[in-house]
């Protein structure tokens, strides 16, 4: 017994310091992010002087060559319309392809999945064509469109599985009762998928405002850049600008991570909801 | 039930297969066609997958044991052999010991972090943690008396590859412990019981119960892994640009400047066919796997 004990206590301790050291690189941002560059010069762990303040928020925000606070504007846009708009279409492929009589199903899906791993450098010659005959180029609906058809195969395959395990009883209980298909689907099985729903939101989400690459070949005036975008052009070519580029880091993971912190739960189940059961 | 395709299941999934339809697996098509010819819309065959293999920013041996530059498609392989076993060494490590202790759940949060962290802001940190001046890493080194290191890491083709390589394990360790810690909690404690009063030691017991029934966990984190290590693009951009020398290049990087900055999307589709072809190897082992689950011991 002592000898678990004495185990119990050398893995916390062993623990709490990796935890630690993991989350130097954050400290290290986070204090350079609200110190003055002269300060920081020689590494921000040199506390001999310490003046906290916000100027270097204030500063990527409002007053640089490209403010930060319409670029977070265009993500929130982009991050809000990307994660809606293929969740509600995936919820009800989801629901067709769990309940529903589909030929030639399995290939379908398997065509699905194997859209999930292609990465994005495959159509992105292709779709700036695309986009531009659409008129869409340097358009936040080009970025939308692609972050939602890139998102529909995953989340159909989720919803699907999530609707999968629901007991089927209900929803013939329901038929019975006189539900045609769409009611059936509002007022019974999307109550249920709620948990579903809000793990594919979160995942989404996240990707969405965190994409670099799309942004990238789509977005060219300042006016439509992401937050994600500008980051690496505050970067400077020699020297860099540890205070501001830090805050303008702290700004744009602060999203990901309230949201990770509020919605853990439903954040880590979307992540390791695809190990197989057996 | 009726083996038929009825109008109400065509209202439900056309508005999902459409979008991607059009745009998803028709520029995939025409990607690959792209990739045939060459600027002037001519017919050219395998010439840009010629020009692909042969070029030195995409495979580059000349002083392969010594350092970078060894080309895009070898670094990607090089971050595979390095980040690979480090990531299942480590989430493994990290779900045991914090799997079950209270007040753990801070801790694992902590090491999930770096899952949220945009791969841009990435690029940052490996600039911020391996700067010679503000960087933590490099001071260490001159603490340890190895000045050789006291430099700024981005900036020198023997150092960089290492760097970034050490910044995207810390960012994506936490997606292997989180998987692993799952798997744990699947198997029964019961075997746990009777390997401790058959007196087995922790490492027998870690050898002969914990991984073999992890087994699932590990392929699913080899293959998320593998996936991430290819499709690397944002944390490069940020923090190097593929420099100093093409010395930290990879093939999602390349394929973009080849076609959105050098103007030769001919040849950029072909890096991004090989890329491709390169990521289905994975997942044409895990799809076998799962669709043959007697192949399971």
């Amino acid at each position: 017994m002592n000898n678990l004990d004495r185990k119990t206590v050398f893995a916390t301790i062993l623990g709490w310091i990796i935890g630690i050291l993991w989350i130097i690189p954050f400290i290290g941002i986070v204090m350079s992010s609200i110190r003055p560059s002269a300060e920081i010069a020689d590494g921000w762990w040199i506390m001999t002087e310490f003046n906290a303040s916000l100027q270097n928020y204030v500063y990527v925000l409002f007053d640089t060559t490209i403010p930060m606070i319409l670029p977070l504007w265009n993500s929130l846009l982009i991050a809000l319309l990307g994660t809606l708009i293929p969740v509600v279409l995936s919820m009800f492929a989801g629901y067709a392809f769990a309940r529903h009589y589909i030929p030639a199903k399995r290939l379908i899906l398997v065509l699905l999945l194997s859209m999930m791993a292609i990465p994005l450098q495959m159509v992105s010659v292709p779709i700036f064509r695309i986009m531009n005959s659409l008129h869409l180029l340097d358009s936040i609906w080009s970025v939308i469109i692609l972050n939602t058809v890139t998102a529909i195969p995953w989340m159909l395959f989720f919803m699907m599985n999530f609707i999968s395990a629901q007991p089927l009883e209900v929803e013939e209980a329901a038929r019975i009762d006189g539900c045609d298909s769409l009611q059936l689907f509002t007022y019974i099985v999307t109550p249920q998928c709620i948990p579903g729903l809000i793990s594919a939101c979160t995942l989404q989400f996240v990707w969405c405002w965190v994409d670099f690459f799309l942004p990238l070949i789509f977005l060219y005036s300042p006016e439509k850049y992401t937050a994600v975008q500008v980051i690496p052009m505050l970067r400077g070519q020699f020297v860099a600008n540890w205070g501001s580029l830090s805050a303008a880091s702290v700004i744009v993971t602060a999203i990901p991570f309230v949201i990770f912190m509020f919605l853990q739960k439903y954040y880590i189940k979307g992540n390791v909801g695809w190990v197989p059961e057996k | 039930m009726k083996k038929k395709l009825r109008m109400s299941t065509l209202w439900f999934i056309t508005p999902a297969l459409l979008p991607v339809l059009l745009f998803l697996v028709f520029p995939i098509i025409s990607g690959l066609f792209i990739s045939f010819f060459d600027n002037h819309g001519t017919f050219v065959g395998l010439a840009n997958y010629l020009d692909t293999f042969t070029d030195k920013r995409i495979i580059n041996l000349k002083q392969f044991p010594s350092y970078p530059p060894y080309g895009a498609l070898i670094h990607n392989l090089v971050w595979v052999i390095f980040h690979l076993p480090l990531t299942i060494i480590l989430g493994l490590t990290f779900a045991i010991l914090l799997k079950k202790t209270r007040g753990m759940t801070v801790v694992r949060t902590m090491i999930f972090l770096g899952m949220v962290v945009p791969m841009v802001v990435g690029g940052i940190m490996v600039r911020f943690l391996f700067s010679k001046n503000s960087g933590l890493i490099p001071h260490l080194f001159r603490i340890l008396g190895i000045p050789s290191l006291y430099v700024n890491w981005t900036a020198h083709p023997q150092t960089a590859l290492i760097a970034l390589i050490a910044i995207s394990v810390w960012l994506w360790v936490g997606y292997a412990m989180v998987v692993y810690i799952a798997g744990l909690t699947t198997i029964p404690t019961v075997f746990y019981d009777v390997a401790a009063l058959e007196g087995s030691s922790s490492m027998q017991t870690l050898k002969w119960i914990t991984i073999p029934m992890l087994k699932n966990s590990t392929s699913v984190i080899v293959l998320m892994t593998i996936i991430w290590e290819l499709k690397l693009f944002d944390l490069v951009y940020a923090s190097t640009g593929g420099g100093p020398g093409n010395s930290t290049n990879v093939m999602a990087l390349e394929m973009y400047l080849t076609a959105f900055k050098f103007n030769n999307p001919g040849k950029g589709m072909a890096i991004a066919v090989i890329l491709t072809l390169i990521t289905l190897i994975p997942i044409f082992f895990s799809v076998r796997q799962t669709l043959n689950p007697q192949s399971e011991s």
